[in-house]
């Protein structure tokens, strides 16, 4: 089953995906590079408080985030679709367990998602340390940025140990990169059109951005992963909102595919 | 020809449930500047209001995204169209008249919408009597609307692939968000933030021409396209 879906994934639409995300990172670091070239690192600035998610000054890090939905379900997420559609999965099921085979789309997904963002995040940290020197970020040196405990999940960690931070953070965005890819998964088996359906976790996010200018939590803690996924976010954040959307996110899309296994597929 | 072309374009979209969702989205889009404006209610600063009413960052996101979705949904002619009209520019026609449809299933009911919640609010005597200048720009942002969706479909008709068509000209739209962040005229998003009635008028003659410009090369990219 893992020899068959490691031949059957499009290389070049991981390029794609790829691509997006490098080019938007690279359009970030230009960006927050051409200062500091010109006039010298006069405010210490370090590749903590300057990398692509914790950036307020910036326009890319809104795209990106939007886009992380997109940018996760293009690599793996609609090939149980296009194989549903055009019959090969029937001739699977002849050879494998189907409870293997939807866990083995799954599962592909996931990591396509995984992988994507995981890549395109790590290449932007790493590669500011090529440029800025490897200082601490201080409370008091960088008070402008607003890294403070209403908008930042465990903001004492950040000070102590920064990189640790960093790649917690990199780490949660890549797992909902994959969460994303497997709802899109799930969500191509009930909609009829191919290109909706590679798009219907995108069109998700929208409706939750939208929802959220209506019916706001206590606090104002946003519950859009566009927002709370960022290092340091636009709106107020809480880890009880993050740990709660990402368990009925998962859940809700891990029982779609098992329901739409039972309907869809074996009917 | 028209007619028939009009026709079968009707009874091809009202399959199309998905339709409906896109069009709930544009009405919330439509609603979302509500609780804005309710704490708006005493002042009478048009500039304030405007930008209350035209949220970039909800348009960017949310009417012009959706509607970019919409326009690729859906193909608009089928290979049999060719050997029954004999013409290419049958296909033309069925596309643009696809679009122009299903924009305005999107954008009728964002526009009702942001109209109804502006009287709700209590400045719909405001605006309909003394600032009717305001209606224009609705009509502008269908315009906007138009030129992303002919940009789209241009580009799908050479490279044939959808997501590609849809990458670049989201790349357009989010460009054109950029520089209105920053400051400078955009041509996209002006009717968020207007300076003049002249500045519109002028740049809604800009987007017309890019428009038929835009109408006359998917004609030639139609004609000489491999089917």
């Amino acid at each position: 089953m893992i020899n068959y879906l490691k031949f059957r994934i499009i290389k070049r639409s991981i390029i794609i995906s790829l691509a997006i995300g490098s080019l938007l990172s690279a359009i970030q670091i230009l960006q927050s590079l051409i200062p500091i070239i010109k006039y010298g690192n006069i405010f210490l600035e370090s590749p903590y408080i300057k990398w692509l998610s914790i950036d307020p000054f910036n326009f890319v890090p809104i795209v990106f985030f939007m886009l992380i939905p997109l940018m996760a379900s293009i690599p793996s997420a609609n090939i149980l679709k296009e194989d549903l559609d055009s019959g090969l999965l029937l001739h699977l099921k002849n050879k494998v367990n189907l409870n293997k085979i939807v866990l083995g789309y799954g599962l592909t997904a996931f990591s396509g998602g995984f992988l994507t963002i995981f890549i395109t995040l790590i290449t932007n940290f790493l590669s500011y340390f090529l440029f800025l020197p490897n200082i601490k970020p201080d409370f008091l040196i960088n008070e402008n940025l607003l890294i403070i405990q209403e908008n930042t999940l465990f903001v004492g960690l950040f000070y102590q140990h920064p990189f640790v931070h960093g790649i917690l953070s990199i780490l949660l965005t890549s797992i909902w990169g994959g969460i994303f890819a497997v709802m899109t998964c799930a969500l191509s088996l009930w909609i009829k059109e191919k290109f909706l359906a590679l798009l219907s976790s995108t069109v998700f996010q929208i409706i939750i951005l939208l929802l959220n200018m209506f019916f706001k939590l206590p606090n104002l803690a946003s519950y859009v992963p566009a927002d709370f996924l960022r290092e340091t976010s636009p709106s107020a954040t809480d880890i009880k909102i993050v740990i709660g959307i990402t368990i009925l996110i998962s859940v809700i899309s891990i029982l779609l595919l098992t329901i739409g296994r039972n309907k869809k597929i074996v009917w | 020809m028209f007619g028939k072309i009009l026709k079968q374009q009707i009874t091809l979209i009202s399959y199309r449930n998905s339709v409906i969702l896109f069009s709930i989205i544009a009405i919330i889009v439509g609603v979302s500047p509500f609780q804005d404006l309710e704490i708006l209610k005493s002042s009478e600063d048009l500039s304030t209001l405007l930008s209350k009413i035209f949220n970039s960052f909800i348009l960017c996101f949310g009417l012009i995204f959706i509607s970019l979705i919409v326009s690729l949904n859906t193909n608009g002619y089928r290979s049999n169209d060719l050997l029954l009209t004999k013409t290419r520019i049958g296909i033309t026609t069925s596309i643009i008249i696809r679009i122009t449809l299903i924009q305005l299933i999107v954008w009728v009911p964002w526009a009702i919408a942001s109209l109804a919640t502006i009287t709700l609010t209590g400045f719909g005597f405001f605006i309909i009597f003394t600032k009717f200048q305001i209606l224009i720009l609705y009509l502008y942002a269908f315009f906007v609307i138009i030129l992303l969706s002919l940009i789209e479909l241009n580009i799908l008709m050479i490279t044939n692939s959808k997501i590609l068509a849809l990458i670049i000209a989201m790349a357009i739209n989010f460009f054109e968000y950029y520089l209105l962040k920053v400051n400078i005229d955009s041509l996209l998003y002006y009717f968020t933030t207007p300076k003049s009635l002249l500045g519109i008028l002028i740049r809604f003659m800009i987007i017309l021409v890019l428009i038929i410009l835009l109408i006359f090369s998917l004609n030639k990219t139609i004609l000489k396209k491999d089917f």
